[in-house]
């Protein structure tokens, strides 16, 4: 399967979705104008990606900035990790944030709250 | 210096204008204006949990008047432009943050607004930050323009409560004004 490499730019994260060495790795501020738009690629890669079975993936979240509407994507993108849990797939989930960031912060344990099965690292830079 | 001199100077030192925005907003002119304000904020030495959330706060709103506001124009791809402003002011060096915005509105919006507001309006911080989540958890997978989520996050990060004006403008359309404090 292809991998998916989208640069940063002002106001999306750099992204590196590659098959081969099983890595998922997003970085950078998140505010574009269209969220859902923009994350489409990422949660179609996502989804064909899981089809496979017995996957091992290592997935890096490194948020700066980022709205409400990528919110809601990285919530949706942590659904796609749930459900790949379940279907026995192992997952090692990074959630990497600078120690002065407490919305970043804040965002990862929520997140790890929300989606307790999935074991959610919290990496303080 | 006569009181009228002092009373001019006083007003000017008091009353910071950090941003004064009037004009056409894109996606690359919030980017800018955000940025903009950021480094003037290090430059004041201000604490950078502080910025970051101003910071968001901006785009958020300038997000909502691009997409919500009663003048925003689709340029294609999903891309759009509306007339807005936003003020961003500091009363004096110890006080807090005013982010003043106003856009036009569709008159049927009025009520919207006002609920949504008012609404995160009567929660304290925890009912917030439950309320964000109960609300992300119920629209997974569900991508209707807009998550409902972006005043909850506003009101979250600036610990008041918000304020907001409605003004005639013509038959069809308010001006709305939102005012954040932090």
């Amino acid at each position: 399967m292809e991998n998916l490499n989208l640069e940063a730019t002002e106001y999306t994260p750099k992204i590196i979705l590659d098959a081969s060495k099983n890595l998922i790795d997003i970085r950078g501020d998140s505010f574009p104008e269209n969220t859902f738009d923009f994350y489409k690629p990422v949660t179609n890669w996502l989804e064909k990606y899981f089809q496979e079975e017995n996957k091992t993936a290592t997935i890096n979240f490194e948020i700066n900035y980022f709205n409400s509407s990528s919110s809601q994507l990285f919530f949706d993108i942590f659904d796609i990790f749930d459900e790949a849990l379940k279907n026995n797939h192992k997952l090692e989930i990074n959630w990497i944030y600078k120690s002065n960031n407490e919305s970043a912060e804040e965002a990862g344990e929520d997140f790890a709250e929300e989606f307790e099965d999935l074991s959610i690292n919290m990496i303080e830079k | 210096m006569n009181k009228k001199e002092y009373l001019d100077l006083k007003v000017e030192v008091d009353n910071l204008v950090i941003m004064n925005f009037n004009g056409i907003i894109t996606q690359n002119s919030i980017v800018d204006l955000a940025r903009t304000v950021e480094a003037t904020l290090i430059d004041y030495n201000e604490d950078e949990t502080k910025i970051r959330n101003i910071f968001e706060i901006i785009i958020e709103v300038m997000r909502n008047i691009l997409s919500y506001s009663y003048d925003s124009v689709d340029l294609g791809n999903n891309t759009f432009q509306s007339n807005g402003h936003i003020l961003i002011s500091l009363e004096n060096k110890s006080s807090e943050y005013t982010i003043n915005s106003g856009n036009l509105i569709d008159k049927n919006q009025k009520e919207t607004i006002s609920t949504l507001i008012n609404e995160v309006n009567a929660l304290n911080a925890d009912e917030l930050k439950e309320l964000y989540k109960e609300r992300r958890r119920n629209r997974r997978r569900n991508h209707d323009r807009g998550a409902g989520l972006g005043f909850i996050d506003i009101a979250k990060k600036s610990k008041k409560k918000l304020e907001y004006t409605f003004s005639e403008n013509d038959n069809n359309s308010l001006m709305y004004e939102l005012n954040i404090k932090i």
